[in-house]
């Protein structure tokens, strides 16, 4: 799955510290475009597929 | 208030006017909401931000429409919020101030040094000498 974050809204430094603390849920890629910064997150562990793209949002906002 | 109802994805959609509502505030009142709802926020900061509310719980849409409306209270309350911390810096830094000076020991302004010592007895600028005693 791919999370788009506006990058005027969400700081590239926070969601790289936000994929660092999930790093052991998933595997991320961050892809950095003009506008946007993609995070594709493929093999999420333990079936925590459902709401894992809200909830890694929802940490990347508390941080 | 626009907003779109997303049933299906247990979610509701709004727009806010980035000129009455900074960004800095909606960071802040989207905290709030993080135990109860998943935000999303996306759109233009210097326009019109986005903010995508789903909850955690499956929501009836006039749960969703509440939760929505919530958001907007309390992003007026934190708007008040700062505006008051603002007027009121100089007054709670006097505050804290004050505590914190009246906190301290006499020993906290001077080495022990400085009262032990005969430095007092010196009186370079004399000072010490009466008027009398001088003329």
């Amino acid at each position: 799955m791919v999370i788009k974050y506006n990058k005027n809204i969400y700081k590239l430094s926070l969601i790289k510290r936000a994929i660092k603390d999930f790093d052991q849920l998933a595997e991320f890629k961050i892809k950095n475009t003009s506008e946007y910064i993609s995070v594709d997150i493929t093999n999420i562990k333990n079936n925590l597929d459902d709401n894992f793209r809200d909830e890694f949002s929802n940490y990347v906002l508390s941080l | 208030m626009k907003f779109q109802i997303k049933k299906t994805d247990n979610q509701i959609l709004f727009f806010l006017d980035s000129k009455f509502y900074p960004l800095e505030a909606i960071y802040g009142t989207a905290n709030v909401f993080l135990d109860r709802a998943y935000v999303f926020l996306d759109g233009d900061p210097k326009k019109k931000i986005e903010v995508y509310l789903k909850g955690k719980k499956k929501m009836s849409q006039a749960e969703l429409e509440a939760i929505c409306g919530e958001f907007h209270n309390e992003l007026l309350n934190y708007l008040l919020r700062v505006k008051i911390a603002k007027r009121n810096k100089k007054v709670r830094e006097l505050i804290v101030g004050t505590a914190l000076v009246s906190g301290m020991s006499f020993s906290d302004f001077s080495s022990a040094d400085d009262i032990d010592g005969d430095d007092y007895l010196k009186d370079p600028l004399g000072i010490a000498t009466p008027w009398e005693d001088k003329n």
